[in-house]
C-alpha cells in the first residue's frame, strides 16, 4: 500500500525533495555563513545515535495514520541526506573521494547482482514452465510470447535491465494471475518494514542500555548475566527461538497470539523480539567491548577529573567512541535482519514481503524470487552505503585509510 | 609463556596446551564429539530408520512404548513370513526364529467425519464416506478418538467422554476457528480382545490357532495388536523421544538428522577452506606483481563465458574450459605488443580483492535460495552454494596473513635457495596460514550448518538421488507444523531444536577457544 499508494507523483516527488535536500546540503557547506550553513552546522553528532531509535519509535506510533508515518519517515531520510550532504562536503578531500568511491562503486554491485540473478533464473535447465503439466505447444507458445520468453536470451536481458531502469518494473508474476511483482512488494512491504524497524528500535534499545550497564560495571552479576543472555542470542537461530516462543508464550502461557497480523501492539511483540534478539545481542557486546576500551582513555579520565557527574560522562563523552563499532555492525547486520525477516514471517504468519518471497521461492514463482532478491540486495547495498558513509564521518581513520 | 628454557615447544602443542585449560572450549570438543558419534553410529543406536513411519502410533510423548509390529503382517502356513527389508531390530527378532508367537488384538472400526466449524461451535457433522449428515457422534472413555486438521495438518492428542452435535459447543482442545475438522473415531468391534497363537519352525509356519480355531493364513494390522510375546518374552518398542505425527521415532530422526546437519557443514567448510585459502594466498602472494589490461579483460571476458558455458553445457565442464581459455589469455595477452593492453591497471592481488569486494556486497542468502530453485535441491548444489558464500571471509583472513608472511625473512631465505613460486606458494606460505585457517574452519561449521537449517527450515530441503535428506532445520519445521494449539507434540519440536542449539553452542565455543590457543593476541575480542 505504501509504494502504490505513492505511485508516481510520490516517486517524483520525493526523488525531488531528496535533490533539494542534497543541493541545500550542498549550499550550507559552501557558505558556512549563510542560512542553511548556520542551521546544520550545530553539532548534531552526539545525538544521532540518541535521536535514531526515539525517531524509529515516533514512525512506529505514526504507522496507524500511514501518512503520517510515512512523511514522518521521509521527513528523517531528507534530514539524513541534508545533513550528510554537508557534512561529507565540509570534512574535505578525503571524505569527498571517499564517498564518490563508494557512490560509484554501489551501482557496479547492482549491476553484477542483477546480472548473476537473471541469468541463474533463465539459464537454470528447465524453463519455468517446464515442471507444470504439459501444456499445449500452441498455448505454450502463447505463455511464452506473453512473457517474453520466446525472444533470445540478451534481449530478455536487455529488456528486463530497461524496464528495471526506467520505470522500476520486475516483471510480471508467473504464479499469481495479473498481477506484477511490483503490486506484489507494494502490497506486503508495509509489514516487512513495520516489523524490521520495530526490531530495529528494539535491538538499539535493548542492545545499547545492556551494552552500556555491562560495560560500566564489568565483573558484576548484572554482567555475567546480561552476556550470557547475549551468548544464547547469538548461538539460537531465529528460527528455533522463534517456535520456542510460541510454545511459551502463545501456547502454554496463552499471552499472545499463535500467528497473525491484526492487533497491533500484541501480535507485533513475538515476532519483533523473535527478529530482534541475534541482534541486540551482537549489539550488547559490541557495546560493552567499546565501552571496556574508551572507559580507559585519558579523556574521560579528564572528565572525571573535572568533575562531570558520571551520567554526562556516559551519555556526552563515552557513547561517541563506544558507539563506533555498533554504527559498523549495522551495514552488514540489515542483510542479516532482512534474511531473518523470512523466517520470522514465516512463523508468525506476518503477510510481508518476506513470507512472499519463500512463497515464492518453494513455488518457483521466478520473477518474484529474482525481483525479490534484487529488492532485498539494493535495500542492503543503499543501507551498507549509508552506514559506511556515517562511519567514515565518525571515525577519520576510514577515509584516511 | 611457561615453556622453559631448553626445551622448546611446537605451536601446535603450545595450542593446546592452552585450549586444555579453557574448560569452555573443551566442554564444547567434548560435545561436538559426542554429537558426532551418535550421529555417525545412529544406525547401531536407534533400531528405527529415520523415514520408518508407524502412522497408527500418531505423536506419542517421549518414553512411549508400543507392541513390537509392524503396519502388516502376514502369516501363511507352510511358508516362512515375508518381512519387508527396514524394519525395526526388535520387530525382526519377534518374528524371525523358531518358537511360539502369540498376539493378543482387538478389532477396530474405523469411522472419519467431517465437521464444519464456525465460531468455536459445530456447525455440520458428515460422515465423509457417503457425506451422510449425522445428528452427533458421542465418544466414550472405552473409544479413541483421533482429531486431524483438514489441511494435513496437526493430528492432535486423543480426547475422551466428549459429545459432538450439530451446532453444539466445542470441547478443549479442538481448534475454534473457521475450518473443517476431520475427525477419525476408531470403536472396538468386539468387547474383549482375542489371542492367536502362530508356531513357528525351521523358518516356516507351523499352526496358527485363532480363538480354537486353526487357520490357513492371517493377516494382522500392526494397530489392532495390544501385546506380542514370543516364546513368553513380550516384545516391545520404546521410543526415548516420543514420536512424531505419522509414527516416526524422534530419536532416530534426531540423530541422522545430525549426521546431515554436521556432513553438509563438513563438507561445505571443505570446498571454503580450499577455495578461501588458494584464493586469498593468491591474492596476498600477487600484490606486488602489476596487472595489464589485457590480463584483467581476460580474466573478466573468462569469467563471463565461464558463466555462459557453464550453464549451457553442465557446469563443471563449462568452468574448467573457461579457466584454460583464461589461463591461456592471461599469459598470451600481456606479451601482445597492443600497448593498451600492456598499460598497468592495477595488481593482480588488489584486482582479486576488488572482486572480492563486490561479490561481498550481494547478499548471499537470497542468492543461494535462488540458485537452489533454479537448479534443485541436490546436495551437491548446496555444498557450491553454500561454500561460495562462505569463501570470501576465508580468503581475505589467508591474504591478509600471506602478506605480512611474505616479508618475513625465511621466504627471503627460500627464495635465496632458488624455491619457485609454487614451492614458496605451497610449502611456506600455505602451512603457516593453517592456525587461522582451522580457527576460521571450525567457525565456519557452525556457520554453515545453520544456513543449510534455514533453507531446510524454509522448505528448501536437501534431495540426494531423489529422496529427501531431513536436517535439523526442515526437523524443526516438522516440529513446528505439528504443535497443536495449546501446545501439544512438543517434543517433536523441543528436541531437534535442542540438539542444534547444544551443537552450535559447542562449536562456537570450540571456535573461540581455539583462536584464543592459536593466537593469544586476539583473545577477549569479539
Amino acid at each position: 500500500m505504501l509504494a502504490s499508494g505513492l505511485g508516481e507523483v510520490g516517486r517524483i516527488g520525493g526523488g525531488g525533495l531528496l535533490l533539494s535536500a542534497v543541493a541545500i546540503g550542498l549550499l550550507a557547506a559552501f557558505r558556512p555563513q549563510g542560512r542553511f550553513g548556520r542551521f546544520l552546522a550545530r553539532p548534531l553528532l552526539p545525538r544521532v545515535p540518541l535521536a535514531l531509535p526515539l525517531s524509529l519509535l515516533l514512525v512506529l506510533l505514526c504507522h496507524f495514520a500511514t501518512p503520517l508515518g510515512v512523511g514522518a519517515a521521509s521527513a528523517l531520510v531528507i534530514l539524513f541526506v541534508l545533513w550528510t550532504t554537508r557534512e561529507v562536503v565540509a570534512q574535505g578531500r578525503a571524505m569527498q573521494r571517499y564517498v564518490l568511491r563508494r557512490l560509484i562503486g554501489a551501482p557496479v554491485v547492482l549491476f553484477v547482482l542483477v546480472t548473476i540473478t537473471f541469468f541463474l533464473v533463465r539459464l537454470a535447465p528447465g524453463g519455468p514452465f517446464d515442471k507444470e503439466k504439459r501444456l499445449d505447444p500452441e498455448i505454450q507458445e502463447l505463455v511464452e510470447e506473453k512473457y517474453g520468453l520466446h525472444l533470445p536470451l540478451h534481449e530478455q536481458y536487455g529488456r528486463y535491465l530497461r524496464d528495471l531502469l526506467w520505470k522500476g518494473d520486475l516483471g510480471p508474476s508467473f504464479k499469481h494471475k495479473g498481477r506484477t511483482v511490483n503490486d506484489i512488494v507494494g502490497d506486503h512491504i508495509g509489514p516487512t518494514a513495520l516489523l524490521g524497524l520495530c526490531a530495529l528500535a528494539l535491538t538499539l534499545l535493548i542492545g545499547i542500555s545492556a551494552g552500556l550497564l555491562s560495560g560500566l560495571k564489568q565483573n558484576s552479576f548484572y554482567d555475567y548475566a546480561s552476556m550470557t543472555v547475549a551468548m544464547v542470542g547469538l548461538a539460537l537461530p531465529t528460527f528455533v527461538v522463534g517456535p520456542m516462543l510460541v510454545l511459551l508464550f502463545a501456547m502454554k502461557l496463552d499471552w499472545f497470539a499463535v500467528s497473525g497480523w491484526e492487533r497491533f501492539p500484541r501480535d507485533l511483540v513475538l515476532p519483533a523480539i523473535t527478529l530482534a534478539l541475534p541482534f541486540a545481542a551482537r549489539v550488547a557486546r559490541l557495546t560493552r567491548a567499546g565501552m571496556l576500551e574508551v572507559v580507559n582513555q585519558d579523556y574521560i579520565r579528564t572528565a572525571r577529573a573535572k568533575g562531570l557527574p558520571e551520567l554526562t560522562i556516559v551519555l556526552r563523552h563515552t557513547l561517541k567512541g563506544t558507539l563506533l563499532p555498533v554504527v559498523a555492525f549495522l551495514g552488514p547486520g540489515i542483510a542479516v535482519m532482512l534474511t531473518g525477516s523470512l523466517v520470522v514471517e514465516m512463523i508468525f504468519g506476518v503477510p510481508g514481503i518476506g513470507r512472499e518471497f519463500v512463497e515464492s521461492a518453494t513455488n518457483r514463482d521466478y520473477p518474484v524470487a529474482l525481483g525479490l532478491t534484487i529488492l532485498f540486495g539494493t535495500l542492503i547495498l543503499v543501507m551498507n552505503l549509508l552506514v559506511d558513509v556515517a562511519y567514515a564521518m565518525l571515525d577519520p581513520r576510514i577515509r584516511h585509510g | 609463556m611457561d615453556s622453559g628454557p631448553g626445551r622448546g615447544q611446537s605451536l601446535w602443542r603450545d595450542a593446546w596446551r592452552r585450549l586444555r585449560k579453557n574448560r569452555f572450549a573443551m566442554g564444547g570438543l567434548i560435545v561436538v564429539g559426542l554429537v558426532s558419534a551418535l550421529s555417525f553410529f545412529a544406525h547401531l543406536l536407534v533400531p528405527f530408520e529415520p523415514d520408518y513411519g508407524q502412522p497408527w502410533l500418531l505423536a506419542n510423548p517421549p518414553g512411549f512404548s508400543h507392541p513390537a509390529v509392524l503396519a502388516e503382517l502376514r502369516f501363511d502356513r507352510g511358508e516362512a513370513p515375508v518381512l519387508p527389508a527396514s524394519i525395526p531390530a526388535p520387530v525382526r527378532r519377534s518374528i524371525d526364529g523358531d518358537g511360539t508367537l502369540e498376539y493378543l488384538v482387538h478389532e477396530y472400526a474405523d469411522t472419519e467425519y467431517r465437521l464444519k466449524l464456525r465460531k468455536g461451535r459445530v456447525e455440520s457433522i458428515r460422515r465423509t464416506e457417503g457425506a451422510a449428515p449425522v445428528e452427533a457422534i458421542r465418544v466414550s472413555g472405552s473409544h479413541e478418538f483421533v482429531q486431524r486438521l483438514s489441511s494435513g495438518g496437526p493430528v492432535g492428542p486423543e480426547i475422551h467422554d466428549v459429545l459432538l452435535e450439530g451446532d453444539g459447543a466445542l470441547p478443549e482442545g479442538l481448534p475454534s476457528d473457521g475450518s473443517i475438522l476431520m475427525l477419525l473415531v476408531r470403536r472396538p468391534r468386539t468387547p474383549e480382545p482375542e489371542s492367536i497363537r502362530i508356531e513357528i519352525s525351521q523358518g516356516k509356519v507351523l499352526s496358527i490357532q485363532r480363538g480354537g480355531s486353526a487357520l490357513d493364513r492371517l493377516r494382522l494390522e500392526g494397530r489392532q495388536v495390544l501385546r506380542v510375546t514370543k516364546n513368553g518374552r513380550e516384545g516391545r518398542l520404546t521410543h526415548l523421544l516420543g514420536t512424531d505425527l505419522v509414527g516416526r521415532d524422534v530419536l532416530s530422526r534426531v540423530l541422522y538428522g545430525g549426521r546431515i546437519s554436521l556432513a553438509v557443514g563438513a563438507i561445505a567448510t571443505l570446498v571454503t577452506v580450499l577455495v578461501g585459502v588458494v584464493y586469498g594466498a593468491l591474492a596476498g602472494y600477487l600484490a606486488r606483481t602489476p596487472l595489464r589490461w589485457g590480463g584483467a579483460s581476460a580474466f573478466v571476458g573468462a569469467g563471463v563465458a565461464g558463466l555462459l558455458l557453464g550453464f549451457r553445457a553442465g557446469m563443471a565442464a563449462g568452468w574448467m574450459l573457461a579457466y584454460a581459455i583464461f589461463a591461456s589469455a592471461m599469459l598470451a595477452l600481456p606479451r601482445m605488443s597492443l600497448p593498451l593492453l600492456r598499460r598497468p591497471m592495477t595488481t593482480l592481488g588488489e584486482f582479486l580483492m576488488r572482486i572480492i569486494d563486490i561479490l561481498e556486497a550481494i547478499p548471499y542468502m537470497f542468492l543461494v535460495i535462488l540458485l537452489m530453485i533454479s537448479f534443485g535441491r541436490d546436495i551437491m548444489t548446496l555444498f557450491i552454494a553454500l561454500g561460495l558464500v562462505q569463501w570470501l571471509t576465508m580468503a581475505r583472513i589467508v591474504r591478509g596473513q600471506v602478506l605480512s608472511l611474505k616479508e618475513k625473512e625465511f621466504i627471503e631465505a627460500a627464495e635465496m635457495s632458488g624455491a619457485g613460486h609454487a614451492a614458496i606458494l605451497f610449502r611456506h606460505l600455505i602451512p603457516n596460514t593453517l592456525g587461522v585457517v582451522i580457527v576460521y574452519a571450525t567457525l565456519t561449521v557452525p556457520a554453515i550448518i545453520l544456513q543449510e537449517s534455514f533453507l531446510a527450515f524454509i522448505g528448501l530441503t536437501v534431495e540426494s538421488g531423489g529422496r529427501t535428506l531431513d536436517s535439523w532445520g526442515s526437523l524443526v519445521n516438522q516440529g513446528r507444523q505439528s504443535l497443536t494449539s495449546s501446545g501439544g507434540n512438543w517434543w517433536v519440536l523441543l528436541f531437534p531444536s535442542l540438539a542444534m542449539a547444544v551443537t552450535l553452542f559447542s562449536l562456537n565455543f570450540l571456535g573461540d577457544g581455539l583462536r584464543d590457543a592459536l593466537d593469544p593476541k586476539l583473545k577477549g575480542r569479539s
